[in-house]
């Protein structure tokens, strides 16, 4: 795992309701220097958008209180959000980019390895930057 | 008298007694040849018999003259001439008396004749009469005798099967001789249940006979007949003269299919008006009474067919009827004594409770010949006589079936939860293996026991892993792309995941290179589970064989081992999710409803082959 440089900092906020996956995400991305936001539900992760200036937001879909979808609903900033879910397979089925043009990915759990995730992570992200 | 002289001879004759009229017609001539000749009334025949000077006497129907006399001779006397008459008239007199008499036999003898003739007349007649009843009453007699004898023979034929089909030979006999004839047959009708007539038709030819019983919305009526018949026997129907009768609302119809015109009517209708009624009370009686034993037989071989005892016994455990007892013993002997072998009724038998008037609820458990049963009765009369209905069920059988129920519902409940735990572990699993990931990457130079430890922890997160992946498997209705595999490379790789469950059992493989379609890890997973059931059922000597039959439509590849089989019973259940017969602890029950599940999405088939006796043996069965 290398250390981005200053240019790729970002702030990213991570929203999942399992304890270890939030905090196991949240370290390694700190660990390469990112600034991250880390929300255990939809509705703190709604408030950490509206306080915070985040570039990128991996957001679990089923979580208690408010869940993935509401909150994709809800945002009202216009940025990269990577969905991760049990759903698989079909996840892509439930999402149009009409609805919610937001979303630059998916990645189905459960993971493989970490550094195949973060990894993944970083590749989405970076296309999306790319592209716009 | 009549006496005709010629005038100038009447001086001549002298007075004779013989001239009184006395009512009697005697006609004499006397005279000469041309007075005789134009007096004499014999016809055609006129003999001039004397000469000039002679005189005759002559009967008047007589053309020879009796008496001859000279006229010079009566001049000179008369007296000849006198004696000569009355002797003539006196002949004939004579003559005709006897004609008299005979013209009087002649008419007594045609009297008699005609008196004769008469009564012989009479008694010819009589003769005639008397022949002719004769005839008429040994006819009439025959008629009986043949009707007697008909009804005879439905009587003997009655409780034949094919009763029906020998009237209708017995018939043809008969009826053959009036005509020539293509078929008879019948049809009755009776209403149905539900608001259809029931109708039974069966046809003979002289050989062979059809029946059909069909049900129909509407009757069948005579002249409709022959539409009826082509219908229901697909066939051309010609010309049919029928008899029927009506009873209540059954109707019978008896039919002959003739050729047009060749036969006797007015002696088929005398026969079959003598018989018509008979057949159709005896066949109506027969098809009911058929349809009835049908019923009764169906009941008896289900009675019959269960496979504990059932009895139906008296007040005093006499059999009645029973699916285990001979029909000697019934009514003799007792239930106990066949059944259970004993002297006594068994302990606890319901009926001995019952007389006892034992207040405790008992479960009604007897014993018969070393097993439990548990008897299931009731009660019910007939004629004022109790009798008792028993269904006898193993207890053993029952609690063995109770278990399984149980076992079901247990493992129903185990899927259930074990496939929400499945998706409740695997979110703190992958935050597990995510943050050992994680520590593993930071801390890896510190120290190798540290490393080599939380390598340790994440195999058990796998291993975690990869079961819930097994237990989420069923429930995952992934789309399944199938693809051209080759099944022994397939195997190869399942049998090195297998190494730690095949140990020292014999393994012989005999697989040729086949493509089929298949989903890889779908049929890796099923071969796994088959080879590693066949394993943990053998002893460790046990081999096993897998190997492949070629058909036209199908690859069957076929895993056989030579362990202890599966026991009959769990046949119908063996692929049920949860089922197992290993023990606690052991098997999911989830290896052979997963492995059918996974061939089924992969359009192919696991068949488990109930024949095969000296193990266990599975084909995996693909589509060509």
């Amino acid at each position: 795992m290398t250390d981005v440089n200053d240019r790729c900092k970002i702030n990213i906020l991570i929203v999942d309701d399992e304890d270890l996956i939030r905090k196991a995400l949240s370290r390694c991305f700190s660990n390469k220097g990112h600034h991250v936001v880390s929300a255990e539900n939809g509705v703190i992760a709604l408030e950490h958008l509206k306080s915070e200036n985040i570039d990128l937001m991996i957001l679990d879909l089923l979580m208690p209180e408010k869940n993935g979808f509401d909150v994709l609903t809800e945002m009202k900033k216009n940025i990269p959000v990577i969905v991760i879910s049990a759903f698989s397979g079909t996840a892509t089925d439930h999402f149009s980019s009409d609805e919610y043009p937001q979303v630059v990915g998916f990645i189905k759990k459960p993971f493989e390895h970490l550094n195949t995730v973060i990894e993944h992570i970083e590749g989405l992200y970076e296309n999306y930057i790319r592209k716009i | 008298m009549n006496l005709i002289v010629q005038p100038i001879y009447k001086k001549y004759i002298k007075d004779d007694p013989l001239f009184l009229k006395n009512g009697h017609t005697i006609q004499c001539l006397i005279g000469d040849s041309g007075f005789l000749s134009l007096h004499q009334k014999t016809g055609d025949k006129t003999f001039m018999i004397t000469a000039a000077d002679h005189i005759a006497i002559s009967s008047i129907k007589d053309v020879i003259p009796t008496y001859i006399f000279k006229i010079s001779d009566i001049e000179k006397t008369s007296e000849p001439l006198n004696m000569a008459l009355h002797k003539e008239l006196l002949d004939i007199k004579k003559k005709y008396k006897i004609n008299l008499a005979k013209t009087d036999v002649e008419q007594k003898r045609s009297e008699l004749e005609h008196l004769n003739y008469f009564l012989k007349n009479k008694s010819d007649e009589k003769e005639i009469t008397l022949a002719d009843f004769h005839a008429k009453e040994l006819v009439k007699k025959n008629k009986e005798k043949k009707l007697l004898s008909f009804l005879d023979y439905l009587n003997s034929e009655y409780e034949k099967s094919d009763f029906i089909l020998e009237v209708l030979k017995n018939i043809w006999q008969d009826i053959k001789k009036t005509g020539t004839f293509y078929r008879l047959g019948f049809v009755i009708q009776s209403p149905n249940d539900n608001d259809k007539q029931k109708i039974d038709i069966v046809e003979f030819d002289g050989k062979i006979d059809r029946a059909k019983s069909i049900s129909s919305d509407n009757e069948i009526q005579v002249p409709e007949l022959n539409q009826f018949l082509a219908n229901v026997f697909k066939r051309p129907v010609g010309k049919l003269i029928s008899f029927f009768t009506e009873k209540d609302k059954n109707k019978f119809i008896f039919f002959f299919e003739a050729q047009a015109m060749d036969y006797d009517i007015i002696e088929i209708e005398a026969y079959m008006l003598d018989r018509i009624s008979l057949l159709s009370i005896v066949m109506q009686k027969w098809y009911a009474e058929s349809a009835e034993i049908k019923l009764l037989n169906q009941w008896q071989h289900l009675f019959k067919s269960y496979k504990n005892p059932i009895h139906v016994i008296d007040q005093d455990y006499k059999l009645i009827q029973s699916n285990y007892a001979h029909g000697a013993e019934y009514g003799v002997k007792k239930c106990y004594q066949i059944l259970a072998l004993r002297d006594s009724p068994c302990l606890n038998c319901p009926l001995l409770l019952k007389t006892k008037e034992s207040p405790k609820e008992v479960k009604n458990l007897v014993s018969i010949q070393g097993e439990e049963f548990e008897i299931i009765n009731s009660e019910f009369s007939i004629n004022k006589q109790n009798y008792f209905f028993m269904i006898y069920e193993n207890e053993n059988e029952i609690s063995l079936l109770k278990s399984d129920m149980i076992q079901a519902e247990k493992m129903s409940t185990i899927g259930q939860l074990s496939n929400h735990l499945a998706h409740e572990l695997n979110n703190p699993l992958t935050g597990l293996k995510l943050y050992a990931e994680m520590l593993l990457s930071e801390h890896r130079l510190v120290s190798p026991v540290y490393e080599n430890d939380m390598n340790e922890v994440l195999k058990a997160i796998s291993r975690s892993q990869i079961i819930l992946q097994d237990l989420k498997q069923f429930a995952n209705e992934d789309q399944t792309e199938l693809v051209g595999v080759d099944i022994s490379e397939i195997i190869k790789k399942t049998m090195t995941l297998l190494k730690s469950v095949l140990r020292n059992r014999r393994i012989f493989i005999d697989l040729k290179p086949t493509e089929i379609l298949a989903q890889p890890n779908y049929l890796q997973q099923v071969l796994f589970n088959l080879i590693k059931n066949s394993c943990q059922a053998m002893d460790d000597k046990g081999t096993l064989k897998v190997y492949q039959i070629e058909s036209d439509r199908y690859f069957d590849f076929i895993i056989e081992d030579n362990g202890p089989g599966l026991p009959p019973q769990i046949l119908n259940q063996m692929f049920k999710p949860f089922f197992t017969t290993k023990q606690v602890g052991q098997g999911t029950g989830l290896g052979l409803f997963i492995s059918q599940k996974l061939m089924r999405r992969m359009n192919a088939d696991l068949i488990f082959n109930s024949k095969f006796n000296k193990g266990t043996q599975f084909i995996l069965r693909f589509n060509k």
